[in-house]
C-alpha cells in the first residue's frame, strides 16, 4: 500500500490505477519483447541458456510486482479485477513457471527442446494465464485464453522432427481451437440472452431457469472441460503426455490448468453464483466421470507419461469435487490442493527428467526397474511422491484428499465423497504399481543419473514439502484462510 | 522437573530419531560391492537399542501410571490446524498402555529375529521397522481422531515395504492386497471421520465422546469404522488378505502383523465404535456374533487342512480374534477384559508362534507340515519351546491364553448362551488343530530330515524365546497384571451403555 500511494503521489498520471494493477502482466510483457531484442543481438551461442536465466529472472520480478502491490480493485474500465483470489493463483502460476524454467534449464538439449522460442513462449503464455485469472468481462476472458493457448500449441510442436511429439501438437491444436470454439459460442449465447459480457453485470441479473444461458453456460463448461483435462473431454491428455517433452508436459500439467481453474473458481462462485444448482450437477458429473476414468484408465498403462497424464485426469476429478460443494472450504480445499499437487508433480518431473536409460529419456514404466538398487536416494523419493499421489498420511497428499472430500461431506456431498474415496483406492493401485517395479525388481542395465543443480533442488524442494506438510500446515492455514472470493 | 516433560511424544519419536541415527551410518562398501560388516554390526545395534530403550520408557511410563485415575494420563495437547478445529493430543489410559507396552516388547525380539535372517537391504529394513514402531505407538496413543487416523493409516507404508522387499517369493501380490485391502476399509473410516468433525466441530476426541449422534448416524457412522477395523481384526469376510500377507511376510512382519496391527482393529472398536456409538453397537451386536462365530468355527476347519504351518497359525489368529469381537460386542466387564486380554496373549503367543516357525524355517526352508518333523529328537530345547506356546493357543490353564477365552466365554453366556456354546465347543477345534501341528512338527517322521544340518535353538534364539515363555505363563497365573489397567476404562465404556 505504502508503495502504491508513493508511486501515485509522484506520478499524477490519470489511469496510473490500472496500470498498477497489471504491473505483473505489463512487466512480462514488456521484458519478453526486450528479452527478445536482446537475445538477437548479444547471446549468440549461449542463447537458450541466457534467455532461460533472464525468464526465471523476469517471473521473479513479477513474482515481487504481484506481492509488493496487493492492492485489490477493478481496472481498464471493469475489464480487469485484482481480487485476493487472483492474487493467489497468480503466485502459484509464477511458481509453477519458475519451475519449469527450472526443470529445462540443462536438460532442453536432451530433450531436444533447446530453442531460445521454448522460453519467449512460456514468458507470453504466463502473460496470457496472469490476465486469466484477474479476468472480469467475458472478452478478457477469451482473449487471455487464447494468448495462453497458443504458445502453448507452438511449444508442444518444438521437437520439429520428432512425429510423436508433431501428433501431440496437432491433436492439442485441434482439440484446443475446438474447445476454444465452444467456449465463443456459449459466451455469444450469454451475451444474446444477457445483453453484457462483463461479469459484473452477468452476475447482478438474475439468471434462473433461462434455456440459452443454461445452454450457453454448458458450452463453456465443457470447453473449459477441454482444457483442464477432466473426462469426458480427457482424450487429448493421454497422448498429447506422451508425445511432448518432459519439461512441456510439466508445464502443460500445472500452470495452464491452475489459470483455467482459477477462472472457473470466480464463474462458479462469483458470475454465475445465482444458477449454482444447475452448474452444480453438471460438475458433479465432470468430477465422477474424471475420477472415474482417471483411476481405471491409469491401471493398464504401461507408459509413465500416460499414467501421470490419467492420475491427472483423476486428481482433476478430485478437485472439482471442491467445486462442487460450493463453499468456502472447498476454495480453500481446492487452494490446498492446488499447492500440494504442484509440488507433486514437480518432483515426479524432476525424478523422469534426471533419469535416463540407453542415453535416452524414460519412457516406460518398466524403464524404472531397479532404481533402488541403483539410486536409493531418488528412488526413495520417488516412493514417498507416489504414497502422497496416493493419498496415504502423513505425507501432503492425503491432506489435499481430505480437505477436498472434507469441503464435500461439509455441503452434504456424502455419495460423492464416498465414491471419491473409494476410486482413490482403485488409483492407489497404479501408484504401488511403480513403487513394486522401483522396489521389488532388479533389471540389468543399469539406470543413469543425470541430475544437476536445480534438479537437485526441486527434488529436495518437492521431498521437503510433501513430507512436511503436517509441519507446515498451520502456515499455509494461516496464509490461505484469509483469502475470499 | 521429569513429570513436565512431552514424555509420550518423546516416546512416539524416539524410534524415528534411531531410524535417523541410521540413515546416518556410512553404506560403506569393500571391493566386492558389499557393505562393510562393521557397518552392518552397528546399523543392527544402533536398532536394538533403540527399540530396547524404546521398551524401557513404556515400562517406566507403566510404573508412573495411575490406574485408577478416570482422566487419561500423560496428555499433551498442542493446537495444530485451529480452523479446521485439529489439536495434536496424546494421552493414555488403562486401554492404550497395555498395547503400547505390547508392542515396544515385541519389536526388540522382531529385531533379534531376524538379526541373520535379513541378508540384504539390512539398513532400510531396521529403518522401516523403527518407523512402523513409532506409527504404531503414536496410533494407540492418538486421542485426536485424525491424529490417529493419520497414524493407522501410515502404519501400511513401513509394512507395504516390509512384506514387499524381505517377503517370500509371492510377496508383491501378498504385499498389493495387504495395502489395498486395508487402504479400502480405512477409506470408509476416512469419510465417518470427516462427517463427525463436521458435525461436532471438533477432532477432539474427549470432546466428540460428548457429543451424542442420532440413532441413523450412528448406524451408518458405525459400518464407516467397522469397515476399516472389521479389515484390520480381521473378521470373516474380510481376512482374507492376512493368510497371504502372512505366509509371504518375513518372520520379523509376521510377528508384529500378527501381534500388533490385529489389535488395531480391537482397540479401535473399543476406542471409537463402543463410546461413541452405543446405539449402533448394541443394533449390530447380533450380526458381529453371527461373524465372529462363523469366523472361530470356519477358520479352525480351514486351519485344520492347512499344509503350509504359517497359513496354520494365520488362520488360527482369525479364529482367535473371533473371540476378541465377541468379547468386545458383549457390553459387559467380563467380556471386554477377556477381549482385551485375549488381544495381549494372542499378540505374545502367535508373535512366538511365528517366531518358532522363523527358527525352523531358518534351518529347514520348507514349512509344509508334511516335510518337517521329529524335532523332538534334532531339537529338543526347541520342542519345549513350541510346546509352551502350542499349549498356550489351545488355552491350557495356566497359561494366558486360557485367561482370554475363558473370560469371553463368561461374558457371552451372559448375553447369548448360544454364542458361548458355539465358541466354547470350537475350542475343541483349537486343540486339534493346534496339537495336530505339534505333533507332526515334534514327533512325526519327516520325509527328508536327512538334508538339512540342524541344530537346536542358539543361544540368541534361546534369549528370544524365553522372555515370551515368561510371559506366557505369568500371564496365565497373575492376569490381574494386565486387568488392573482395564478396570476403569472398561467401567467407562459401560457407563455409556446404561
Amino acid at each position: 500500500m505504502f508503495i502504491q500511494n508513493t508511486i501515485k503521489n509522484y506520478l499524477q498520471i490519470p489511469g496510473i490505477d490500472g496500470l498498477l494493477l497489471a504491473s505483473p502482466e505489463i512487466f512480462i510483457f514488456c521484458s519478453t519483447l526486450i528479452l527478445m531484442i536482446l537475445d538477437i543481438f548479444f547471446f549468440k551461442e549461449k542463447s537458450f541458456k541466457n534467455t532461460n536465466k533472464f525468464g526465471i529472472f523476469i517471473i521473479i520480478i513479477a513474482i515481487f510486482l504481484a506481492l509488493l502491490l496487493p492492492s485489490t480493485g477493478v481496472a481498464f474500465n471493469g475489464l480487469y479485477l485484482v481480487s485476493e483470489l487472483s492474487i493467489f493463483f497468480k503466485l502459484i502460476i509464477l511458481f509453477s513457471i519458475i519451475f519449469v524454467f527450472l526443470l529445462s534449464h540443462n536438460k532442453a538439449d536432451f530433450e531436444g527442446i533447446k530453442f531460445s522460442e521454448f522460453n519467449y513462449l512460456l514468458l507470453l503464455s504466463t502473460c496470457g494465464m496472469l490476465i486469466l485469472v484477474s479476468s472480469n468481462s467475458f472478452l478478457t476472458f477469451f482473449l487471455a485464453l487464447e494468448l495462453q493457448a497458443l504458445p502453448i500449441y507452438v511449444m508442444c510442436a518444438l521437437k520439429k522432427n520428432d512425429i510423436k511429439s508433431a501428433e501431440a501438437s496437432l491433436k492439442y491444436f485441434l482439440l484446443g481451437a475446438l474447445s476454444s470454439g465452444f467456449i465463443l459460442f456459449g459466451i455469444s449465447l450469454i451475451y444474446g440472452f444477457v445483453g453484457s459480457i462483463s461479469f459484473e453485470q452477468v452476475s447482478n441479473i438474475s439468471l434462473k431457469d433461462d434455456m440459452g444461458i443454461n445452454f450457453g453456460l454448458i458450452l463453456i463448461l465443457a470447453g473449459v472441460a477441454f482444457k483442464i483435462s477432466s473426462a469426458p473431454f480427457h482424450m487429448w491428455a493421454p497422448d498429447v503426455y506422451e508425445g511432448t517433452p518432459s519439461p512441456i508436459t510439466f508445464f502443460i500439467a500445472t500452470a495452464p490448468k491452475i489459470s483455467i481453474l482459477g477462472i472457473l473458481i470466480y464463474l462458479i462462485y462469483k458470475v454465475f453464483s445465482g444458477i449454482h444448482g444447475n452448474l452444480s450437477d453438471l460438475i458433479l458429473v465432470l468430477s465422477l466421470s474424471s475420477m472415474l476414468v482417471g483411476s481405471i484408465g491409469a491401471i493398464i498403462q504401461k507408459n509413465l507419461k500416460r499414467l501421470i497424464a490419467y492420475s491427472s485426469i483423476a486428481h482433476m476429478g478430485f478437485i472439482l469435487v471442491g467445486m462442487v460443494a460450493f463453499s468456502e472450504k472447498g476454495l480453500h480445499a481446492i487452494m490446498y490442493y492446488l499447492i500440494i499437487y504442484l509440488f507433486l508433480l514437480t518432483g515426479v518431473f524432476a525424478i523422469i527428467l534426471s533419469l535416463q536409460k540407453d542415453n535416452k529419456p524414460i519412457e516406460l514404466i518398466s524403464d524404472l526397474k531397479g532404481l533402488y538398487n541403483d539410486h536409493p536416494f531418488i528412488s526413495i523419493c520417488l516412493l514417498i511422491f507416489m504414497f502422497s499421489l496416493a493419498g496415504i498420511p502423513p505425507l501432503s497428499g492425503f491432506f489435499g484428499k481430505w480437505l477436498v472430500f472434507f469441503s464435500a461431506i461439509d455441503s452434504g456431498f456424502y455419495i460423492l465423497a464416498i465414491l471419491g474415496v473409494l476410486f482413490s483406492v482403485v488409483s492407489a493401485f497404479y501408484y504401488l504399481k511403480i513403487i513394486r517395479v522401483m522396489f521389488f525388481e532388479n533389471s540389468d542395465t543399469p539406470l543413469i543419473l543425470d541430475g544437476n543443480r536445480e534438479i537437485r533442488f526441486l527434488i529436495n524442494l518437492s521431498l521437503f514439502i510433501s513430507v512436511l506438510f503436517f509441519a507446515l500446515f498451520p502456515i499455509f492455514d494461516y496464509m490461505i484462510l484469509n483469502t475470499k472470493i | 522437573m521429569i513429570e513436565d516433560w512431552p514424555i509420550l511424544s518423546i516416546l512416539i519419536f524416539l524410534p524415528i530419531f534411531g531410524a535417523f541415527l541410521i540413515l546416518l551410518i556410512p553404506n560403506k562398501l569393500n571391493q566386492d560391492g558389499e557393505i562393510l560388516k562393521n557397518s552392518i554390526t552397528n546399523i543392527k545395534l544402533v536398532s536394538l537399542w533403540t527399540s530396547i530403550m524404546t521398551f524401557l520408557m513404556t515400562l517406566l511410563l507403566s510404573l508412573k501410571f495411575n490406574y485408577t485415575e478416570k482422566q487419561y494420563q500423560f496428555l499433551e495437547f498442542y493446537e495444530w490446524v485451529p480452523s479446521l478445529g485439529i489439536v495434536y493430543r496424546v494421552g493414555l489410559d488403562g486401554l492404550s498402555l497395555p498395547f503400547i507396552v505390547l508392542t515396544a516388547f515385541l519389536v526388540p525380539i522382531c529385531i533379534l529375529c531376524s538379526w541373520n535372517t535379513i541378508q540384504h537391504k539390512i539398513k532400510e529394513f531396521m529403518i522401516s521397522f523403527l518407523i512402523l514402531e513409532a506409527f504404531i505407538i503414536g496410533m494407540f496413543s492418538a486421542l485426536d481422531i485424525v491424529v490417529f487416523y493419520i497414524f493407522f493409516e501410515a502404519v501400511l507404508i513401513p509394512m507395504f515395504l516390509i512384506i514387499g522387499i524381505w517377503g517370500g517369493v509371492e510377496r508383491i501380490y501378498a504385499s498389493f492386497k495387504f495395502f489395498l485391502y486395508t487402504l479400502l476399509g480405512s477409506v470408509l473410516m476416512l469419510i465417518a471421520i470427516i462427517y463427525i468433525i463436521a458435525t461436532t466441530g471438533t477432532s477432539d476426541l474427549i470432546q466428540v465422546l460428548d457429543y451424542d449422534f442420532s440413532k441413523t448416524e450412528q448406524l451408518f457412522l458405525f459400518l464407516g469404522f467397522f469397515f476399516s477395523f472389521a479389515v484390520k481384526v480381521p473378521m470373516w469376510p474380510f481376512h482374507t488378505w492376512l493368510p497371504d500377507a502372512h505366509v509371504q511376510a518375513p518372520t520379523a512382519g509376521s510377528i508384529i502383523l500378527a501381534g500388533i496391527l490385529l489389535k488395531m482393529g480391537g482397540y479401535g472398536f473399543l476406542r471409537f465404535s463402543l463410546p461413541l456409538f452405543p446405539d449402533a453397537s448394541l443394533f449390530y451386536q447380533p450380526y458381529i456374533f453371527f461373524l465372529s462365530c462363523v469366523a472361530i468355527v470356519y477358520t479352525s476347519f480351514v486351519a485344520f487342512a492347512q499344509q503350509d504351518i504359517k497359513k496354520l497359525i494365520a488362520y488360527s489368529s482369525v479364529a482367535h480374534m473371533g473371540f476378541v469381537t465377541i468379547g468386545i460386542f458383549c457390553f459387559n466387564t467380563q467380556g471386554l477384559d477377556g477381549a482385551v486380554f485375549q488381544m495381549v496373549s494372542h499378540g505374545i503367543i502367535s508373535g512366538a508362534l511365528f517366531l518358532a516357525i522363523g527358527v525352523i524355517y531358518e534351518r529347514t526352508h520348507t514349512r509344509d507340515i508334511n516335510k518337517l518333523g521329529d524335532f523332538a529328537t534334532t531339537m529338543p530345547k526347541y520342542s519345549v519351546f513350541l510346546m509352551f506356546f502350542t499349549l498356550g493357543s489351545v488355552g491350557l490353564p495356566g497359561t494366558s491364553g486360557f485367561i482370554g477365552e475363558v473370560l469371553v466365554l463368561i461374558g457371552s453366556w451372559k448375553v447369548n448362551p448360544l454364542v458361548a456354546i458355539i465358541s466354547g465347543l470350537s475350542l475343541i477345534l483349537g486343540a486339534i488343530y493346534m496339537l495336530r501341528f505339534y505333533r507332526k512338527i515334534s514327533f512325526g517322521l519327516s520325509e527328508n530330515q536327512d538334508k538339512y544340518e540342524i541344530h537346536d535353538v542358539n543361544m540368541r534364539e534361546f534369549m528370544i524365546l524365553i522372555p515370551l515363555v515368561i510371559f506366557i505363563i505369568l500371564f496365565g497365573i497373575f492376569p490381574n497384571i494386565v486387568l488392573n489397567f482395564l478396570k476403569v476404562p472398561h467401567f467407562l465404556i459401560l457407563e455409556t451403555f446404561k
